[in-house]
């Protein structure tokens, strides 16, 4: 039973959610009610909570004259999942020995591993890695394969692992159990709160990829949908930060997209990914209230 | 620790050598290739073997709208002769220069590359690795009629670059809607210049009472705007705008930067040697400031910067002008009055305004003097254009590409297929200069090629019908060499390479600059001092005798006669 | 003593063959995309050129050169400090309020508004730094941002936000917490979530508060994530958060006291005159610091507390 003094803890760690909540959606919700709203209203008399002089030209403006929006949706959701289950498969089965104990090396390779987040090779070395040697120029696995695992999502899991009492893997492999079968029998089903989280980041960072689009995929067909929206965000980038004034008067009538266009694309791109997080969060969220993990 | 340390490296070396091994015969040296190509004939009687052409170049959308039609229109008129097909890369504008270097590191096929001096790495800095093919011989060769026809040695000549042997050379065809670049305009809104009793914009001084209107009678509304983000009002553009002096007389002082962005004066003395001020407001050198003459004599060096100051206190523009990207925005919605930008945008700005605010009318000031006064030979210009199709050396099919260029520029109907499309489907011709789009046809879906990668010239340039004759005439004037006078440093290219690390270290500063241009800092004074002190620790002085060391240089060769 | 050694990782691998054979797919994976084109760090050292043989490892060497103009340049000492405050700022802020939610999402007892709001804070982090900056604009604007028309409503003075340089350190911890906290709480989540229900019961069956329970379990488990995401974290503490900084703060001089860090610095020096052996450079200086300051606190970390160590 809550006491009094449980109670107020609920209460006001609710409090505190509900208000972190709200500023996190505000800006969102203006937003969303800015991408409907007439763009010169916009400009000249700010944002407002409500839509006034609503307004759909900006979504029109994104979705006519490409008709590579459906398609990129196809090619994003394609990849995101093929690159999600790369990814929580190539982790899991990294992290897992890393977390044994009997494993004399992996205070080693774990330094190896940890290595890559601080050395990069830069772009030269890694276009000439993709277009020259492995020939992925134009291909649907260059922006599978490379994003696929990453020390970050090694680090989180083995740390997961080494939560769950070794005495499991023990008693199993007392029965015969092979680490094979111990990984996938036992340790596997007790991961799924990390593995849900892993699978979340790996299919944010897959939804999100377009530089790997811009760098190595010529091909309409292979766009992603992130990498429509980042072309338009980057030529607002480009011309209002990188040219000087002749320069930009050399490229004839070039505007910057519309405020509007910018916002409506945002929301557009955010759509599927809220639908697939309710999915996964019951398993990082449900915490204690599922009882034992054990079962 | 150790083991898997060693052995990721012998393992990586042991790759290297592998890799490195199989380099030796794939890799060209980038010492050849420099001479030009013997260029084959482009109609010879039979058609040459079919080859396909890879380009690239940067773009504001993926796919141009009706893009692979018009060149199947294309090919249909060319295959008896020229046979190729053109595969285009469109990319974004920050990725296209670093592109074409990973391209040619990767060994990909290459044939035709946008550059520009603002590309990443730079024209001048592919030129002096020698990634890019000479040019020189497609040019005034009668096997080539197009190209001669379209782009004048004098033209041409002040779009050649040295190359690392000290040679000039033509590396990049160069395109451009106008031949000089100074056709700048005052958009505001004549609606409101009308009801406030000031009529049109005429002069400095009619501008500024149309600001005070504004300030007094459109709460919320800014007399001007300008993309304080990037670009500073002072001294360059106030002093176009302000000027009463002729720019032709006297003129033996370089008004924009030598160098790009790094504001590195010239003057020329009466002994034809180049002096560079080593102070970036140039007055404040005395040396520099003794080789004025005339009325520049006199120029008062803080002039700009004080009216800056002036329009900054005073609330012609917002506050946080240093934050403001999108000044076209802020006009066309209403919230500002005015902002400059070229001429050749007046339609397309036009056409927003009035479409968007209910009343509103366009009005253009032109803001250089003698272009909109029309004095004869009243632009000067140094015939730089800014924008280049390139030929990289690894290509082989540099012939291909220049024969196709050449098809482009041999006729206007050939240019008007590419730039504007099909006539009667995407644009309809009027006259033989000017272009309008067909009833009901949607700007969304139309044809909408960027001529600035390939077709630009203003021999063929059509202006669309609903722009004001004063403004055509302007710019037709702009784009003709012959009512433009070539300035005295026409043809010079900085080499940055020599100074690239003060340049570097220069380019931190240059903000400072822009926010004193924009009249932010209160005490002007104190301020020019301390972004000369921040200028002079990156190493301003070493610039400004690189500069002036490699403009005696191009002296020598195209002596100062006066402008 | 070498064939003593190769024994014994003969041994130890014969020993583990099946948790060996499950790493060698992430090991050669790492080797391909992460070792191999790490022979891109000699870049730093030449004079780069695309058609150099050996795939441009062959350009010209030319030692420091290319380290120069950061060096040299007497604010890199002031760059290096901002890089490290903002990001120690943001590291500590970030991981307090990751925590602290999660913390409370988890002692939250209605089921749906649990989940709406953590799927609100979640939201943000699909908003690119572009767009963020052109509402930020609106927040913050001198003349009708939303901030200064409540100040000047309750009579106090507005703030010139855009020109003033102490603010931003404080306004970009907020904006990022803003965008990424809830995003960031996940982990924790995940972590409160494997911890074993068996320790909250037999500590309710001892009588413990829901705030001794908090502070006496929850958190302390909690611990060794922590010490993970801060290791992880300071590996790139020397790295600025270009995207965020560049977006907000534009190229505004008047903000660079307190805002210039090393990405942008070396953005605007080399955006004329790109080079990749001058960027390279800098980008090895940014690894190898980042690189000592992780062994370092690994080694610190390892002392306190084995568990938690990373390597």
């Amino acid at each position: 039973m809550d006491t009094a003094a449980d109670k107020a803890v609920i209460a006001a760690c609710s409090i505190i959610c509900v208000l972190f909540a709200a500023f996190c959606a505000m800006p969102l919700w203006v937003a969303l009610v800015s991408s409907f709203t007439n763009e010169n209203t916009l400009i000249r008399e700010g944002y407002r909570l409500f839509v006034k002089d609503f307004d759909l030209t900006s979504y029109k403006l994104v979705f006519t004259g490409s008709s590579d929006v459906m398609n990129a949706y196809i090619v994003t959701i394609v990849t995101t999942f093929f690159g999600m289950a790369l990814t929580v498969l190539l982790t899991a089965s990294l992290a897992y020995p890393l977390s044994v104990e009997s494993v004399k090396y992996r205070s080693k390779i774990s330094f190896f591993i940890y290595a890559t987040m601080l050395f990069n090779g830069g772009l030269v070395p890694n276009y000439l890695l993709i277009s020259r040697f492995l020939h992925l120029r134009d291909n649907i696995l260059v922006l599978i394969i490379p994003a696929a695992l990453n020390a970050y999502n090694v680090f989180l899991m083995r740390n997961y692992f080494a939560t769950i009492p070794p005495s499991l893997a023990e008693s199993a492999r007392i029965d015969g159990a092979t680490d094979i079968t111990i990984f996938a029998k036992i340790i596997l089903p007790l991961a799924k709160p990390i593995l849900a989280t892993i699978a979340l980041f790996a299919s944010m960072g897959y939804w999100n990829e377009w530089y790997r689009v811009l760098l190595y995929i010529d091909n309409r067909k292979l766009f992603t949908l992130q990498f429509l929206i980042m072309r338009l965000q980057q030529q607002v980038d480009f011309l209002t930060s990188n040219l000087n004034a002749s320069a930009r008067a050399a490229l004839g009538n070039l505007t910057i997209p519309t405020i509007g266009i910018r916002l409506a694309t945002a929301m557009i791109s955010i759509g599927p990914i809220v639908l697939l997080y309710p999915i996964l969060q019951r398993y990082f969220i449900s915490g204690i209230m599922v009882g034992s993990v054990k079962g | 620790m150790k083991f898997s340390l060693k052995s990721a490296m012998a393992l990586l070396t042991a790759l290297l050598f592998i890799t490195a091994g199989c380099a030796g015969n794939g890799a060209a040296t980038p010492a050849q290739n420099t001479q030009a190509q013997e260029p084959a004939a482009p109609a010879a009687p039979a058609a040459p073997e079919r080859v396909t052409l890879e380009f690239l170049a940067p773009a504001p959308v993926t796919q141009f709208n009706d893009f692979e039609k018009v060149w199947e229109e294309v090919y249909k008129r060319t295959d008896s002769f020229l046979n190729v097909r053109v595969n285009y890369t469109l990319t974004t504008f920050d990725d296209v220069g670093q592109r074409i270097a990973l391209k040619l590191n990767a060994g990909e096929q290459l044939d035709g590359a946008f550059v520009a001096p603002w590309t990443n790495p730079s024209l001048v800095q592919m030129i002096s690795q020698g990634l890019l093919t000479n040019l020189d011989s497609y040019f005034g060769n009668p096997q080539y009629p197009g190209l001669a026809d379209c782009f004048p040695a004098d033209f041409l000549e002040a779009n050649s670059f040295l190359d690392s042997s000290g040679s000039k050379h033509v590396y990049g065809v160069p395109f451009a809607s106008s031949i000089a670049s100074t056709g700048s305009a005052l958009y505001y809104r004549k609606d409101l210049a009308e009801k406030y009793g000031i009529g049109e914009i005429t002069s400095y001084e009619t501008m500024i009472k149309y600001f005070d209107a504004i300030l007094a009678n459109e709460p919320g509304m800014y007399p001007f705007t300008i993309s304080g983000a990037i670009d500073e009002l002072a001294p360059g553009w106030l002093a176009s705008l302000y000027n009463e002096k002729s720019w032709t007389t006297d003129h033996n002082w370089k008004i924009g930067p030598l160098d790009g962005t790094n504001g590195i004066y010239v003057a020329v003395g009466d002994d034809g040697k180049a002096y560079a001020s080593r102070q970036f407001v140039p007055e404040y050198d005395p040396v520099y400031r003794a080789m004025l003459k005339g009325p520049y004599k006199d120029n008062d060096p803080l002039l700009f910067y004080n009216i800056a100051r002036e329009w900054y206190t005073k609330g012609y523009f917002e506050k946080d002008i240093l934050n403001q990207k999108d000044p076209e925005g802020q006009f066309v919605s209403g919230k500002a009055a005015s902002f400059q930008r070229g001429l050749d945008t007046y339609i397309g700005i036009a056409n927003r305004l009035e479409g968007s605010i209910a009343g509103a009318k366009i009005g253009a000031f032109i803001t250089d003097r003698d272009i909109r006064l029309n004095t004869t030979k009243n632009a000067g210009s140094d015939f730089m254009a800014w924008n280049f199709l390139a030929v990289p050396t690894t290509s082989k099919n540099a012939d291909r590409v220049m024969s196709l260029v050449n098809w482009i520029y041999e006729s206007q109907e050939n240019h008007d297929l590419l730039e504007y499309g099909i006539e009667g489907e995407h644009w309809i011709a009027d006259g033989t200069d000017k272009f309008s789009y067909p009833e009901g046809s949607d700007p969304s879906t139309n044809y909408n090629f960027t001529g600035y990668i390939l077709t630009w010239t203003p021999k063929y340039y059509r202006y669309a019908s609903d722009i004001p004759d004063n403004i055509v005439t302007a710019m037709k004037k702009l784009g003709n060499i012959e009512t433009v006078y070539k300035t005295y440093y026409a043809g010079f290219t900085f080499n940055p390479e020599p100074v690239q690390t003060e340049l570097t270290r220069m380019n931190d500063v240059v903000a400072y600059r822009r926010a004193l241009g924009c009249g932010v800092p209160e005490d002007i004074n104190a301020e020019i001092d301390r972004i000369q002190k921040l200028f002079d620790e990156a190493g301003f002085a070493k610039v400004a005798e690189e500069v002036e060391r490699q403009f005696n240089e191009f002296l020598k060769s195209n002596p100062y006669e006066g402008q | 003593m070498a064939g003593q050694k190769r024994g014994g990782f003969a041994k130890e691998i014969s020993r583990n063959k099946y948790l060996y054979l499950m790493m060698l797919p992430g090991i050669l994976f790492f080797l391909l995309f992460n070792y191999l084109p790490m022979a891109g760090l000699y870049f730093a050292f030449v004079k780069y050129h695309p058609l150099a043989p050996a795939f441009g490892l062959g350009s010209q060497f030319v030692g420091l050169k290319n380290f120069e103009y950061f060096f040299a340049s007497k604010d890199w000492l002031k760059i290096t400090a901002n890089t490290l405050f903002l990001n120690t700022v943001f590291i500590t802020s970030g991981i307090v309020v990751q925590l602290g939610l999660a913390v409370c999402l988890n002692e939250m007892t209605m089921k749906m508004a649990k989940k709406i709001s953590q799927t609100f804070m979640f939201l943000p982090n699909f908003i690119s730094w572009t767009v963020v900056s052109v509402m930020s604009i609106a927040l913050f604007s001198t003349d009708e941002g939303i901030i200064n028309h409540v100040l000047v409503l309750f009579g106090m003075t507005p703030i010139n936000f855009y020109q003033n340089a102490s603010v931003w350190p404080t306004l970009l911890a907020i904006l990022r917490i803003w965008k990424g906290a809830g995003f960031g709480s996940v982990i924790y989540l995940a972590s409160i979530a494997g911890i074993d229900a068996e320790i909250y019961e037999a500590a309710t069956i001892d009588g413990a508060s829901r705030l001794a329970r908090i502070f006496r379990i929850t958190i302390p488990m909690l611990k060794t994530t922590t010490a993970m995401l801060l290791i992880m974290n300071i590996g790139s503490i020397f790295y600025g958060d270009f995207g965020m900084i560049y977006a907000l703060i534009n190229d505004n001089p008047m903000l660079r006291s307190t805002t210039d860090v090393i990405d942008t610095y070396v953005y605007r020096a080399l955006r004329m005159y790109n080079d990749i052996g001058m960027s390279s450079a800098v980008g090895l200086f940014q690894s190898v610091i980042g690189f000592i300051t992780v062994v370092l606190a690994n080694r610190v970390i390892n002392k306190l507390d084995k568990e938690s160590a990373l390597f």
